[in-house]
């Protein structure tokens, strides 16, 4: 499920209402065999991987995996063309469940792709109390202001 | 979450282009080549000029 600033962006009406980012954040079902998953189809794809900034390589260790996932911790699935993607196991506010109830369905290059509700993404933001966060969402809540003037 | 957020964030939900299933695939082109651009001035930046 894709969250953060990347997943916002999926209820952008065009590129232009869009916000920058460096990164995109997909939401795993906090299990290893779902993290297990990810990693070998991402390596097959050329992507190769980091936890805090250091190359992480042990993709097949259950019991490394095990503990990214109790301590609701993420990895960095970086291509060297495609870009970033950022796996994470847990966020600010909600469990997964909470999340993927309600979820949006859309597609993408036809593929389903499932994105967390606007609503909760922003609120995430907000409850994760991170001053970057707070920042966009003042940022956020004053685009959408000039986006009401503007109609 | 402040209330008047809540409400942006509803009213966004609900417009046309939002429905379930839309074709949302140039968000992930525009991010791509936003990354791309990213990537390519941190390189010009590394760049040494004289």
């Amino acid at each position: 499920m894709i969250v953060g600033v990347g997943g916002i962006n999926f209820y952008a009406r065009t590129p232009a209402d869009a916000f920058a980012t460096l990164d995109v954040d997909a939401l795993l079902e906090p299990a290893v065999e779902n993290l297990d998953r990810a990693l070998s189809v991402l390596a097959g794809l050329g992507y190769s991987f980091e936890a805090g900034d250091e190359p992480f390589v042990d993709l097949k260790d259950a019991l490394v995996l095990g503990r990214i996932i109790e301590n609701g911790a993420s990895l960095s699935a970086v291509h060297p063309e495609a870009g970033e993607l950022d796996l994470l196991t847990s966020i600010s506010g909600f469990s997964y469940a909470d999340l993927s109830n309600g979820a949006a369905t859309f597609e993408v290059a036809g593929s389903r792709v499932r994105v967390g509700r606007l609503e909760k993404l922003l609120r995430s933001k907000e409850v994760s109390g991170r001053p970057k966060d707070l920042e966009f969402l003042r940022a956020f809540q004053a685009r959408a202001f000039v986006d009401d003037d503007q109609r | 979450m402040s209330e008047s957020l809540g409400e942006i964030a509803k009213r966004i939900e609900s417009q046309p282009w939002n429905r379930p299933g839309t074709d949302k695939t140039w968000v992930l082109n525009a991010m791509s080549a936003q990354q791309q651009f990213q990537k390519e001035v941190r390189r010009a930046k590394r760049v040494r000029t004289r």
